[in-house]
C-alpha cells in the first residue's frame, strides 16, 4: 500500500495546482498618450471635418465628451501645409477653409497637451486624381437575396483602393432582416449587437486603376441586414486610407495577440490623415 | 551542381560492389549479427539494444530489426539483448574465425508492473540503452502513448506534449513547439513518407491512428546527417508490419469514434496489417447539438510486410485520411447558406531492405505524400484550393566498417509540387511551383575507445525553384561513457529548411517553398546532454540547448498594405501569384536547459520533468525590428506522467484484471502575450458619424496595443486522470474507460478580449477571458483478441 500514498500525496498535490480561475491583470501596462487624428479629406471639397482626439488608458472609464481636443484646454495648434486650422465648437473639428485638389501632397502637423504632456505629430497625404465616377447612381428596388446588387465604377488611375460604405438609412429593430440564412438573431439579443449591423463596410485593393472599362462590384448579403433604402457611399481611397482600413480594425491576430496598426504618422500620431473621392448610389431592399 | 549529384548517384550505386570486394578480403574478421523479434507477433524490435557484456561493445536494431557487432576477436561471448517492456534475454554465443555467427533473438513481452528487482548482473542495460540513444533523442511506443490520458481520443502529437521541450499554444491544438522551434520545423515521417499537415478536426487531434503505432522516434535536436529538411526535430513514426503468428484485432468506441485495427500473418511471406477510424459527429453531436457542425473524419492506413529471405524485406505502406466539414450558418430558415471544407493527407511509401553482406545494409524508398484542401463558399463566390504533392526516391546504405568504424550515407530526390488558388469576387491568387530538392549524406560513427563514440558527418542539399540554395550541413556529436552509471553526449549541427507554413488557426495551415523572396531558413543547434541511472530503474537527464535560427518566415497579417498582383484577369481582378510580402523574414534564438527523471519499470511508472527556456525572435516590420519573446515561449514547464495498476495494489496479482490509473499534470508558466495600452475613437467610413449611434457598443472603438509579448497571461495548469479497467477473456480482451480531462476544472485562460459598454454615457471597457478546455469527461471501451 505504499503506493497509494505516493499516488494520492501526487494527485492532491497535482490536483492542488490544477484548479482556479486565474485572473489577468495588466495593471503595470504603460499607457502612452497620443494625438488621434480621423479625416479623410476629398478633392474638390472644404478639408472641414477634421477630428483631433485622445486616447485613453485602457480599463479606465472614458467620459465620451473629454474624446475631443479642445484648442484652449489643450492647447492644440494644427495646420495644414503650414496654414492653421480653425477650429468648430458645434462639431468640435478642425477646418481649412479651402478646397482640396487632386493629386496633391497634403500636410497635416498638430500638437497638443494632453495629461500635461507635449505630443506633436504629422502626416502626409496624397490625394487621388481624378477618375473616379459610379457608373450607376440608383439601382431601384432590389428583392434580397433575389436581385442582386451590382454596380461599375471606374477608377482613378494610380488609386487602387475602392471601400464602399453601406449605409442602411433608418435601419430600426422592426425592419431587422430576421430570417437571413446567416445568423439567427432575436430581437432582444439585437439591441446589443445593433451596431454590429448597422455599420458595415468593404473594400477592394489592388484594383487595375487604369482600366477604361468599368469595374463591377457586388454588395453580399452579409453587408445588408435591413430591409431599407440604402445609401452606398464608395471612396476612392489614397495609401493612408487603404492602410488604415487594413490594420487598424486588424490588430488582433487569430490566437488573440495583437499586432500594431500600420499608421502613416510621424511623432505621437494615431489614426488616419487621408485622402479619397467619393461618390454616392442608392438602393432600396424589401422582402 | 550537376556534377554532384551525378557523382552523388555513381558513389551510391557502385559503393555496395565496391566495398563487397573488401569485405571479402577481410573475411578473417568476424562478426555476430541478426535480427530481434516480439516473440508474440513476429514484429521486428526497432532499437534494440544488444551489447555484449565481457567487451563493452554493441549496437541497436535498425528498421528491420537488424544488427551486426563486426570485427570480434574469437571466443565465446555473452551477449545481452533488451528493450524496453520486454524481458532482457542473455544469450551465449561463440565467434569462431572465418565464420560469422547469425542470430534470430526473440524477444517476451514483459508485464512492466512486475515489481522493481534489480539484477545487479544486468546493471549495464538501463545505462546502455540509454547511452546508444542518439541525444535529445526520446521513444515511446504504442503501450506508452496509449496510457497517457487522452483528450477523448489517444492521440500521438498530444501525447508527445506531455514530453519536456516539447509544448503546446493551446488546448485546442496538437502543434508541437519543440524547444522553440514553431510546428512547420518539425519533420513528420510515417514510414519513410513526410507528413505535411498531421492534423484532423480544426487541429484538436491528429492523423495518425494510436493502434496502428508500432514505434515512435522523436529527436528534439542534434539529429544526424541521415535526417534533413527541417530546423528543430524529426519525429519518425513506424506503423505495425503485422502480427507474423497470429489473426489480431482492437476495436475502439468512443463518444466521438470508432476504429480498427487488424493484423494477420501472409503464411510464411510476412504479414498485413491495417486499420480505419472514422468519427461520427456527424451522425450524433451536430443532429442534437445547434452549435456543432455537420462533421466527421476517417483515416486509414494498411501494411504489407515481405519477408522474402534474410536479406531482402519489402514493405508497402499506404494511409489516406479525409476531413469534411459542411457549415450551414442559419439551419432554422429555408434558404440556408453554408460552406463546404474538405482536407486529405495521402502517403504511401515502398521501402525495400537489403543486406548485401554481414556489414552492408541498404535500404530503398519510394515514397508519395500528399496534402490538399478545398474550401468553398458560394455565396460569396469564394474559393481556395491548396495543395502539397511529394515524390521521393532516397536510398540509404549503412556499412558496418570495422569493429569501432560504421559509415552511413544516402541521397534523395524529391520532387514537390505546390499549388494555392484561391478565387473571390474581387481577387485572385494563383501559385503553382515545381520544386526539387536533392540531399544526400554521409556520416561516420567511430569509437576510438569504447568509452567514447564520435558521430562525425554532413549533408549536402541542393534547391531548385526559381532561384537555387545549396547548402554544406555539418554534424557531429559525442557519447561519452562517464562512470559505469552515466553518460555525457554533445551534439551540434547546421540546419536548413525550404519550406514554409501559413499557420492558421482552426483550419488547415498552408505549405509554400524558398524562393527568391523568401529564402531557405538555417539553425544551428548545440546540445549538451549528462545522463545517469539509479538502481537499473530510473533514468535520469538533464539536458541543455542552443538554437540559432536565420531567415525565418513568419506570416505576415497585414500583407495586404504591400501585396502588388502579377497581372490583372479579363475581370480586371489583381492576381498574385508569389508569396512576396507573405512573410515577414526575421532571426532568433532559443535557449534551456530540460531534466527528466522517467521510470519504466515496476509497479508505478511514468516520468517527470522540468524545462527552463527562453526564445527571442528579430522580425522586420515587427517591434521595429527588435528582439521580442514569441507567443508560445513558455519560461518554465513541469510535465508529471504517472501509471499504475491499481489492482495490484489492492488486489494483490488477480490474473487476467489489471485496473490501470494514469495521471497527467502540467504546469506552464504563462505565455507572453501584447497588452492592449490604449483605446482611442475613429470610424472606419468618414459618414458614420451621421449614421446614428443607437443602441449598443460605439462602433469607432479600437484598441492600441503595447510592445509586442511584454506581458504574461496567468500560469497553464491542467490535470488529467484515466481509469481503465482490463479484463482477460481468454483470448480476447475488454477494456472499457473513463477518462477527466482538466480535472481540476481550472479556467486556462487562451486569450482575451476586450468589450466596451455605455453606461451613463461613460464608455467602460472591460476583459473578456477566453478559456480553454472546461472539465471533459469521456468513457471508451477497447477490444483486443
Amino acid at each position: 500500500m505504499k503506493y497509494m500514498k505516493y499516488i494520492i500525496t501526487m494527485t492532491v498535490m497535482f490536483m492542488a495546482f490544477a484548479c482556479g480561475d486565474p485572473e489577468v491583470n495588466f495593471d503595470d501596462v504603460t499607457y502612452q498618450p497620443k494625438i488621434v487624428v480621423e479625416s479623410i479629406i476629398s478633392p474638390g471639397e472644404k478639408m472641414d471635418g477634421i477630428l483631433l482626439m485622445r486616447n485613453f488608458a485602457i480599463e479606465t472609464n472614458v467620459d465620451s465628451n473629454e474624446v475631443y481636443l479642445d484648442p484652449d484646454l489643450n492647447n492644440v495648434t494644427a495646420s495644414i501645409n503650414g496654414k492653421a486650422l480653425l477650429y468648430d465648437d458645434i462639431t468640435r473639428s478642425y477646418y481649412l477653409d479651402e478646397n482640396a485638389a487632386y493629386d496633391a501632397d497634403y500636410t497635416l502637423q498638430v500638437s497638443a497637451v494632453i495629461d500635461d504632456e507635449l505630443l506633436e505629430c504629422s502626416s502626409t497625404t496624397h490625394t487621388p486624381s481624378p477618375g473616379f465616377e459610379l457608373v450607376e447612381n440608383n439601382l431601384g428596388t432590389l428583392q434580397y437575396r433575389v436581385d442582386e446588387v451590382v454596380f461599375h465604377y471606374y477608377p482613378s488611375p494610380g488609386t487602387d483602393t475602392y471601400a464602399f460604405s453601406i449605409r442602411p438609412e433608418g435601419a430600426t429593430l422592426d425592419n431587422f432582416i430576421y430570417d437571413n440564412p446567416y445568423f439567427s438573431i432575436e430581437r432582444d439579443d439585437l439591441e446589443d449587437d445593433f451596431n454590429d449591423y448597422l455599420y458595415e463596410y468593404n473594400m477592394v485593393i489592388n484594383v487595375n486603376s487604369y482600366s477604361t472599362d468599368p469595374i463591377e462590384y457586388e454588395v453580399i448579403g452579409f453587408d445588408t441586414w435591413f430591409y431599407t433604402p440604402y445609401t452606398l457611399i464608395a471612396y476612392a481611397a489614397d495609401k493612408n486610407y487603404k492602410d488604415y482600413l487594413i490594420t487598424a480594425d486588424n490588430v488582433q491576430e487569430p490566437d488573440g495577440n495583437f499586432i500594431q496598426p500600420t499608421f502613416h504618422f510621424e511623432g505621437d500620431g494615431i489614426g488616419i490623415f487621408g485622402s479619397a473621392i467619393r461618390d454616392t448610389l442608392r438602393f432600396e431592399l424589401v422582402k | 551542381m550537376k556534377h554532384f549529384i551525378t557523382i552523388s548517384v555513381i558513389l551510391f550505386i557502385t559503393f555496395p560492389y565496391i566495398v563487397k570486394g573488401e569485405v571479402q578480403n577481410k573475411e578473417k574478421t568476424n562478426s555476430i549479427s541478426g535480427f530481434v523479434y516480439d516473440i508474440t507477433n513476429g514484429e521486428a524490435l526497432v532499437g534494440a539494444n544488444v551489447y555484449l557484456k565481457s567487451v563493452h561493445r554493441g549496437g541497436t536494431t535498425n528498421s528491420i530489426g537488424y544488427f551486426v557487432i563486426p570485427d570480434l576477436p574469437e571466443g565465446t561471448y555473452t551477449l545481452i539483448c533488451s528493450y524496453i517492456g520486454f524481458e532482457t534475454k542473455e544469450i551465449i554465443t561463440t565467434v569462431n574465425i572465418g565464420k560469422s555467427q547469425k542470430l534470430t533473438i526473440q524477444l517476451k513481452p514483459e508485464s512492466i508492473e512486475t515489481g522493481e528487482v534489480v539484477i545487479t548482473g544486468q546493471k549495464e542495460n538501463l545505462i546502455e540503452n540509454m547511452f546508444a540513444k542518439p541525444v535529445s533523442n526520446i521513444e515511446l511506443s504504442q503501450t506508452q502513448i496509449n496510457q497517457i490520458p487522452r483528450v477523448v481520443e489517444a492521440d500521438l502529437l498530444r501525447s508527445l506534449q506531455t514530453l519536456p521541450g516539447v509544448t503546446s499554444l493551446s488546448d485546442f491544438s496538437s502543434a508541437l513547439y519543440i524547444r522553440g522551434g514553431t510546428p512547420d520545423q518539425n519533420l513528420y515521417l510515417v514510414d519513410g513518407a513526410e507528413v505535411y499537415n498531421p492534423e484532423h478536426a480544426f487541429g484538436i487531434f491528429s492523423t495518425f491512428n494510436t493502434n496502428a503505432i508500432k514505434k515512435v522516434n522523436l529527436s528534439k535536436g542534434g539529429f544526424g546527417a541521415e535526417y534533413g529538411g527541417r530546423l528543430s526535430s524529426v519525429l519518425d513514426i513506424t506503423n505495425l508490419d503485422g502480427n507474423r503468428n497470429e489473426f489480431e484485432g482492437v476495436f475502439n468506441l468512443s463518444l466521438l469514434s470508432a476504429a480498427a485495427t487488424l493484423q494477420m500473418p501472409l503464411g510464411s511471406l510476412g504479414s498485413i496489417s491495417g486499420s480505419l477510424r472514422r468519427t461520427y459527429i456527424d451522425q450524433t453531436y451536430s443532429k442534437w447539438v445547434d452549435e456543432v457542425p455537420d462533421y466527421y473524419f476517417y483515416d486509414g492506413n494498411l501494411k504489407t510486410f515481405l519477408d522474402f529471405d534474410d536479406r531482402n524485406k519489402l514493405s508497402i505502406s499506404f494511409y489516406h485520411g479525409k476531413d469534411d466539414l459542411d457549415f450551414v450558418f442559419n439551419d432554422d430558415v429555408e434558404d440556408e447558406v453554408d460552406f463546404l471544407y474538405k482536407w486529405a493527407n495521402t502517403t504511401s511509401s515502398i521501402n525495400w531492405r537489403h543486406i548485401f553482406n554481414t556489414k552492408i545494409f541498404a535500404s530503398f524508398w519510394l515514397t508519395t505524400s500528399n496534402f490538399n484542401s478545398d474550401f468553398n463558399f458560394d455565396d460569396i463566390s469564394i474559393s481556395e484550393q491548396n495543395s502539397i504533392t511529394d515524390y521521393t526516391l532516397k536510398a540509404a546504405i549503412e556499412y558496418y566498417m570495422k569493429d569501432n568504424l560504421n559509415l552511413k550515407f544516402g541521397v534523395e530526390q524529391k520532387l514537390l509540387h505546390e499549388k494555392y488558388f484561391q478565387t473571390g469576387r474581387d481577387q485572385k491568387m494563383d501559385i503553382n511551383n515545381h520544386r526539387q530538392l536533392t540531399m544526400g549524406y554521409a556520416s561516420a560513427e567511430w569509437s576510438p575507445v569504447s568509452r567514447l563514440q564520435i558521430t562525425g558527418g554532413a549533408r549536402l542539399s541542393y534547391f531548385n525553384a526559381d532561384t537555387t540554395y545549396f547548402n554544406i550541413d555539418p554534424r557531429v556529436s559525442f557519447k561519452y561513457r562517464l562512470t559505469d552509471e552515466s553518460n555525457l553526449k554533445f551534439a551540434t549541427g547546421i540546419y536548413h529548411q525550404y519550406l514554409n507554413r501559413v499557420d492558421r488557426i482552426f483550419i488547415t495551415s498552408i505549405w509554400s517553398t524558398a524562393n527568391k523572396y523568401n529564402k531557405d531558413s538555417e539553425a544551428i543547434h548545440y546540445i549538451l546532454s549528462y545522463q545517469r541511472e539509479f538502481g537499473n530503474i530510473w533514468e535520469f537527464e538533464v539536458e541543455t540547448y542552443y538554437k540559432e535560427y536565420k531567415n525565418l518566415c513568419r506570416f505576415n497579417y497585414q500583407s495586404g498594405t504591400d501585396i502588388v498582383p502579377a497581372y490583372y484577369d479579363e475581370y480586371n481582378r489583381p492576381v498574385y501569384t508569389s508569396t512576396e510580402y507573405i512573410y515577414n523574414t526575421g532571426e532568433g534564438e532559443s535557449y534551456g536547459i530540460e531534466l527528466l527523471a522517467r521510470k519504466n519499470i515496476g509497479l508505478l511508472t511514468g516520468w517527470i520533468s522540468y524545462s527552463l527556456s527562453r526564445s527571442n525572435y528579430k522580425f522586420e516590420n515587427i517591434n521595429d525590428g527588435d528582439y521580442f519573446l514569441p507567443r508560445h515561449n513558455r519560461t518554465s514547464v513541469v510535465n508529471a506522467i504517472l501509471n499504475t495498476d491499481l489492482d495490484k495494489i489492492f488486489w494483490g496479482n488477480r490474473p487476467n484484471i489489471k485496473l490501470q490509473l494514469g495521471l497527467n499534470f502540467i504546469y506552464g508558466s504563462g505565455q507572453p502575450i501584447t497588452a492592449p495600452s490604449s483605446v482611442y475613437f475613429t470610424d472606419q467610413m468618414p459618414d458614420w458619424k451621421d449614421l446614428g449611434n443607437q443602441y449598443g457598443t460605439d462602433a469607432s472603438y479600437k484598441i492600441y496595443p503595447s510592445e509586442i509579448n511584454t506581458y504574461n497571461l496567468p500560469a497553464y495548469s491542467r490535470l488529467d486522470v484515466s481509469l481503465t479497467y482490463e479484463k482477460d477473456y481468454g483470448s480476447w480482451q475488454l477494456a472499457p474507460y473513463l477518462q477527466v480531462i482538466n480535472a481540476g476544472f481550472r479556467k486556462n485562460i487562451w486569450f482575451i478580449q476586450y468589450e466596451d459598454e455605455l453606461e451613463d454615457g461613460t464608455i467602460v471597457q472591460k476583459i473578456d477571458k477566453i478559456n480553454m478546455l472546461p472539465i471533459l469527461p469521456s468513457i471508451g471501451v477497447t477490444i483486443k483478441f
